[in-house]
């Protein structure tokens, strides 16, 4: 009852912001929305993901990388396939693999998490242009023919189009799945207790390395989705700078949620939002012509250092997390 | 303690050749992958990056910026703070440098003789005053500084963007670049690209150095990032620390974004889409993690990106790949650096042959 009455107010808050929007600069609510949604997934899948991860022990920052990575990755496999969808499939495995190599490292290498992550990372600003230029031909940039891509299915409804894609309704969806398997299942009980106390699950019987491993490349895999989301269903295209961050976005709602994935779905809203808005703010007559589009784009940044320094105070994370286990 | 210290110095060698050998050994596998020839690659990385037509010191140019940037990462590392905001500073840096150098001397001409020392000046305080950012929320409100800074960095994309493409920096004749500087702020060149600014900056990473190493000062912010339960109760002030410590790294990175544009010819200044200072931070944080958070090492490792940097430059001309190769191997280097395990395997696997 009291979720139903948080949703409803957020719901609400939503149609108000919506409306003084549209009475204000003239900004159409609908694809705002569906900018947003679009904006929102790619967040929500890594975060998710993450979310994860982090209940397991791990810490992960190398999701930008991942995102870069699977951009274009996912964009030869839709290419290679002719379909947008394997395309999607291929950004998931890649993801997915850079995942596993780095909850090997974590578990069984007892690597430094940050240190690797950040290793993934700038091997990522590395590898794309590398990619790019080796598979394409050509420095920085690719546009596919959009048969290959997996543009969002419109919805008529009531005369009004909206535009959503599958993948969207996967990321909500997941939000809420993995809730119930962290909190209802015994799985979940024991993801749980590889965060908080490894000790005690290992004496248990739960093999914390292989859990772990597990998490970090189902996380790898859902960032990889939002990677490919970003280039194959997204901006139809990749550039060599297309995750702008997101990876860091996103660990900004991993850390805001306090490690829920539904809260983390609801700030990865918040993030798109704040994003969408800026991209048809700084475009909106009589805004374009006085505040130039560079100070807008800051929004979604400013937006994310606010959100962060106002959610995270006061919230717990796992006992274990970041902290390499080892056995005895 | 003299053949502790080599030992010590010798195995950080031992370890970071072997990071590199992996490191180059996985980008092999990338390059043949794509059906380019592996051995002309190496070949133009490291005799284009080293040696062929005074190439080191086209390498020592490439390293200038980096022995900043890391070592101010290495500053925060040692207070025990994740400085990856250390990229933005450098773009403020390099603000500061050109509002100075540019723009204030222009507009008062008394300042013109001490257009350098100006310049750098700006920098180094434009860097700091970035760097504040996510060094109070981190310290007032507990907001971790890897996701602040992040956010940090891409504000300061956009606002330099605005300021050098499309605001008061942009050069009115040439609207790609930001205004040079003032023959007057401009470091003496020594070959090609290589300038007396690395004198400079030698001095200072030797001087953080000393300052970490042989002060009160540095002590303690040494003891906060070591062990801050030992520095709370030896009394240090633990925010005081940290501050002063993230204030030393903006002002270090700060200076680096200076250093790019009084000290790399023909421009002296940056392009609109920030191509010349952009990665420098990420790249610090690089060769700092090679060169164990020790400015003194850090200035070897600088050299040896600055190198491969200058190598890559040759790649797409001649082997037709592109020059980032050398970040993605600098990103194995690290990857391999997180993973001493590795090293200590083959160590033993070596030992046993």
């Amino acid at each position: 009852m009291k979720a139903g009455l948080k949703y409803a107010l957020a719901i609400g808050a939503y149609v108000v912001t919506l409306y003084t929007l549209w009475l204000t600069i003239k900004v159409d609510p609908v694809k705002l929305t569906h900018s947003a949604l679009l904006s929102m997934t790619p967040l929500a899948l890594a975060a998710i993901g993450e979310v994860l991860n982090e209940k397991g022990g791990l810490v992960n920052i190398g999701l930008d990388g991942i995102m870069l990575m699977t951009a274009a990755i996912g964009v030869w496999g839709a290419e290679a396939s002719g379909s947008g969808y394997i395309g999607l499939l291929v950004g998931l495995l890649v993801g997915g693999l850079v995942g596993l190599i780095m909850g090997l490292m974590s578990t069984y290498g007892k690597a430094a998490q940050i240190v690797a992550g950040i290793g993934v990372n700038i091997f990522a600003y590395g590898f794309t242009p590398f990619f790019i230029m080796a598979m394409w031909r050509f420095p920085g940039i690719r546009i596919p023919p959009k048969e290959v891509l997996a543009k969002p299915r419109t919805i008529v409804f009531n005369g009004v189009y909206f535009d959503i894609s599958e993948v969207t309704i996967i990321a909500i969806i997941l939000a809420f799945l993995i809730h119930y398997i962290i909190y209802k299942t015994p799985v979940g009980l024991r993801i749980r207790a590889c965060g908080e106390a490894p000790e005690a699950a290992d004496v248990a019987g739960v093999g914390v390395y292989r859990v772990r491993v597990a998490l970090s490349t189902l996380g790898g895999a859902l960032a990889g989705l939002g990677g490919a989301f970003m280039s194959l269903v997204w901006f139809g295209g990749v550039v060599k700078e297309i995750s702008a961050g997101r990876g860091f976005l996103a660990l900004g709602c991993v850390v805001a949620s306090g490690l829920e994935p539904i809260p983390a779905l609801g700030f990865a809203f918040i993030f798109g939002f704040a994003e969408a808005l800026a991209y048809s703010v700084a475009v909106a007559p009589g805004v374009k012509e006085i505040v130039p589009y560079h100070i807008v784009y800051l929004l979604p940044y400013i937006t994310v250092l606010v959100v962060v320094s106002v959610f995270m105070r006061g919230k717990r994370f796992p006992r274990a997390l970041g902290l390499p286990y080892i056995k005895e | 303690m003299a053949a502790g210290l080599l030992g010590r110095v010798l195995s950080r060698v031992a370890e970071t050749v072997f990071a590199l050998v992996v490191g180059l050994a996985v980008s092999a596998i990338l390059i043949l992958i794509h059906g380019h020839d592996v051995s002309s690659a190496f070949y133009w990385l490291f005799y284009g990056g080293f040696i062929y037509h005074y190439a080191i010191l086209d390498a020592l140019a490439f390293a200038t910026p980096l022995m900043l940037t890391g070592t101010a990462f290495a500053v925060a590392a040692l207070a025990g703070y994740f400085n990856i905001g250390v990229e933005g500073q450098v773009y403020l840096g390099a603000v500061g440098a050109i509002y100075a150098g540019a723009l204030l001397v222009s507009q008062i001409e008394a300042l013109r003789p001490i257009a350098l020392p100006l310049s750098l000046i700006f920098s180094a305080l434009f860097g700091m005053l970035w760097s504040m950012g996510p060094a109070l929320l981190k310290t007032y409100l507990g907001v971790h500084e890897v996701i602040s800074c992040i956010m940090f960095n891409w504000m300061a994309n956009w606002i330099t963007m605005y300021l050098v493409s499309a605001g008061p920096l942009v050069d009115p004749n040439r609207p790609e670049k930001s205004l040079s500087v003032v023959p007057e702020a401009r470091f003496l060149v020594i070959y090609s690209i290589l300038t007396t600014s690395i004198y400079l900056v030698v001095g200072v990473v030797v001087a953080t150095y000393i300052i970490l190493w042989h002060t009160k000062l540095g002590y303690e912010i040494r003891v906060c990032g070591s062990n801050p339960d030992a520095a709370r109760y030896a009394g240090i002030n633990i925010k005081r620390a940290g501050l002063l410590a993230f204030a030393i790294s903006g002002a270090l990175a700060g200076l680096a974004g200076g250093v790019i544009v009084t000290g790399r010819p023909p421009k002296w200044a940056i392009h609109g889409t920030l191509g010349d200072v952009m990665n420098m931070g990420f790249d610090g944080i690089g060769v700092a993690l090679i060169g164990a958070n020790h400015p003194l090492a850090i200035m070897f490792s600088s050299i040896l990106i600055g190198g491969l940097r200058n190598g890559s430059r040759l790649l797409e001309p001649y082997v037709k790949i592109s020059s980032e190769l050398s970040r993605a191997i600098l990103g194995l280097i690290i990857l391999v650096i997180a993973l001493p395990e590795l090293y200590r395997i083959v160590k033993r696997a070596l030992r046993g042959v």
